[in-house]
């Protein structure tokens, strides 16, 4: 009886010990918020399907899509990784990516949000064999409204932000632009943002009509829509003067402290910002959307999204599928995008009671039905750099916003051309 | 074995361990670079680099943000290294004295230098705000200057990284001043204040040259230090705005980890390194030529 019992545990553990083990790596993620979430939803995975998972979290300070590249370079890249969109379109250019089309069934892919699950087909048009290939499967997104003081609002008697066009965006921006306490120093401005980012200023160029790229993939900066786009963000700085100062190159999450500080009345940030913001602020705050166009109606925000990839080198797909299909199960997505204040990226989650009837995630799915996210080009990250710059050479007041706009997209359509993206 | 040989041979067994970390770790990376520097290689290409000769360098001669870093990292290197060196000697000249609270004035001095960078580029980034509020803007108001925005106006940011790095790095320079002070012989100060010298006097033409083979060394490791500024700009600024703040080591970063040119990034620090040397090699002969005139 003895060496029976010892046989069954020697199997065991010989079957534990083989048990296949995938390796997940998790960019961000917050030790307090949604990491002891995703730790609870990988061990019930792990029980249920006996397959181990490795899980490695590796925070943005961190550089985690820096780690992966070397990790690919080195031949030891994970099986399943959560990476910041667009940079799947970065890694699928250098086929380094498992297309999910076999390995994701489609009434899973049915429940996505159309345009979210969009942005994860690949393209471009090298590699040949993955165009039009699905690359990543979006986690959630965050798109971008307004989120604003609502005490300031009231102060200075200006309705919430809600449909409004880009004429009451400067009239309420101006309004709200105030010296408090009479000392001939404006307290609070109008709007807080910062052309650090070119999804502060991009949006302005989409609801103008206009576009980054077109269908081949030449830039269009020089365009009269985008010129629209970017002489009104110009405007909003040296015309109206209703931007905080040094919005030149601020960090968004100083751009943040100044709003719970009440020292800017509104800006434009994502749903984990508005989570942050929620705790400190309480019913001060509020989400709305962001102005529309006058001509065009549009009223465009920037979505970006948190996206799950399965690496070519991994040696066990299935295994890594599976555990994508669990984390993107209805439930355990709603779960963990409670958690964190972003939108699911599936629609049935975003019906789900806990986002459709809490007012501040509703607006965000609103804010999601006219939205966008950045460019999916392998190039991307050189494109915003250089937009970037160029813009930020604008509002200092070193070029005209038209010769900013020329230089970027002489210096883009240049190193498109060396690259051989266009012709 | 006869004895010398084996007691050479237990001194490599010492030294092999350190020689190994240095060539797996230093010497094969910086040999592998100088090579990928003739190749186009992207770290995600899982394919072979392809050899391009010295396309990197011709290209990187005509890319003008690498001239534009490069003429930042010469500003900032102008600002930073004399006056780094000189607050480091005046504060090692006042706090060589005897005094009450000496030691504390000391470390108070030196422990910036030995903090994280990335937290005290946090701090700074506070103090440097650019809302009327921002701590530097309010200080400046009480003089009727109106705020400025020391980290968002392309005229001011990189002098505002430079401040802060002055600030960190003067704490560390004094240590080193101090400790050659020590080893300056007491006579020569008797000698000189039998003679009547002044303190300015005796600092001038006592100290400052007795302690000049630190001031050599400062001088080489600043200039290096500052041609390979990265963190603080990373985080204060991210090069911007436009690119006002962008040095060759953030600009090869954004090349090589960003848009994934290994290649064009690894001919960048090879012309970053043949500056620095050309750079240590004249302050050499600089310092050499001064001590055969004195």
């Amino acid at each position: 009886m003895r060496r029976c019992l010892a046989l069954i545990a020697v199997v065991s553990l010989a079957l534990v010990a083989w048990a296949t083990e995938i390796t997940f790596w998790f960019s961000g993620g917050d030790p307090t918020l949604d990491l002891p979430i995703v730790k609870q939803q990988i061990e019930e995975f792990e029980k249920a399907t006996g397959i181990k998972v490795n899980f490695v979290v590796i925070p943005w300070a961190e550089d985690p899509h820096m780690k992966l590249q070397v990790a690919i370079a080195s031949g030891k890249a994970p099986d399943i990784a959560k990476i910041g969109s667009p940079f799947e379109h970065v890694l699928a250019r250098y086929g380094v990516l498992e297309p999910l089309d076999q390995l994701i069934p489609t009434e899973v892919l049915n429940a996505f949000i159309p345009a979210v699950l969009e942005d994860s087909r690949y393209t471009a048009e090298i590699p040949a064999d993955l165009r039009g290939k699905l690359i990543s499967i979006p986690y959630f997104t965050d798109v971008r409204p307004i989120l604003y003081r609502k005490d300031i609002f009231e102060e200075r008697g200006v309705p919430a932000p809600l449909d409004w066009t880009w004429d009451d965006f400067v009239k309420y921006a101006q309004q709200l632009t105030f010296d408090r306490d009479g000392d001939g120093q404006i307290d609070v401005y109008g709007f807080g943002t910062s052309a650090h980012y070119a999804s502060q200023f991009v949006i302005f160029v989409w609801q103008a009509g206009g576009k980054v790229l077109d269908e081949n993939g030449y830039p269009l900066f020089t365009s009269p829509e985008f010129l629209e786009g970017i002489k009104f963000y110009w405007d909003l700085y040296h015309t109206y003067k209703v931007v905080q100062p040094g919005a030149v190159d601020a960090n968004l999450a100083d751009v943040r402290k100044m709003l719970a500080e009440g020292k800017i009345a509104m800006y434009i940030d994502c749903g984990d910002s508005a989570k942050v913001l929620y705790e400190e602020l309480g019913d001060k705050l509020g989400v709305g959307l962001l102005p529309r166009h006058p001509r065009t109606g549009k009223y465009t925000g920037f979505s970006g999204a948190d996206a799950f990839v399965i690496l070519k080198q991994s040696r066990h797909k299935q295994e890594a599928a599976k555990l994508l299909l669990w984390l993107i199960d209805k439930d355990h997505m709603v779960e963990y995008c409670k958690a964190v204040g972003f939108t699911p990226a599936r629609a049935d989650a975003v019906a789900d009671p806990a986002f459709a009837q809490d007012p501040i995630k509703a607006m965000f799915a609103r804010q999601l039905e006219d939205s966008q996210g950045w460019i999916k080009h392998p190039e991307a990250s050189f494109i915003a750099r250089t937009l970037r710059v160029e813009v930020q050479e604008a509002l200092a007041g070193n070029k005209s916003v038209e010769e900013a706009l020329k230089s970027a997209q002489e210096a883009v359509v240049s190193y498109l051309k060396e690259k051989g993206y266009i012709h | 074995m006869r004895k010398t040989a084996r007691e050479a041979l237990v001194s490599y067994s010492f030294c092999l361990p350190a020689y190994l970390i240095f060539t797996v770790f230093i010497f094969i990376p910086i040999l592998w670079s100088f090579i990928l520097s003739f190749f186009d290689y992207n770290i995600l290409t899982l394919s072979a680099p392809r050899f391009v000769g010295l396309y990197n360098y011709t290209k990187l001669i005509k890319d003008q943000v690498f001239w534009v870093s490069l003429r930042n990292n010469a500003l900032y290197s102008i600002v930073y290294v004399p006056i780094s060196l000189i607050l480091g000697f005046i504060f090692a000249l006042l706090l060589n004295d005897n005094f009450p609270g000496r030691n504390f004035f000391r470390m108070a001095i030196f422990i910036p230098s030995v903090v994280s960078l990335v937290i005290e580029s946090i701090i700074w980034m506070l103090i440097f705000s650019a809302h009327p509020s921002g701590v530097i803007n309010r200080f400046i108001r009480i003089f009727g200057i109106p705020p400025q925005g020391w980290l968002s106006d392309p005229r001011l940011a990189l002098f505002s990284v430079a401040i802060f790095m002055i600030w960190r790095s003067f704490g560390y320079n004094m240590l080193l001043y101090l400790a050659a002070m020590q080893n300056i012989p007491a006579e020569l100060y008797e000698v000189a204040e039998l003679d009547g010298a002044k303190p300015w006097q005796k600092a001038l033409h006592i100290t400052l040259p007795m302690v000049k083979p630190t001031t050599f060394f400062l001088t080489v490791t600043s200039v290096i230090d500052s041609f390979q500024i990265f963190t603080p700009i990373y985080i204060m600024t991210g090069g911007g705005p436009g690119y006002s703040t962008t040095t060759v080591v953030n600009y090869l970063y954004q090349k090589g980890f960003q848009e994934f040119a290994m290649g064009y990034a690894s001919a960048m620090s090879y012309i970053l390194f043949i500056i620095l040397v050309i750079l240590t090699v004249i302050q050499r002969k600089g310092f050499r030529a001064e001590q055969i005139t004195l």
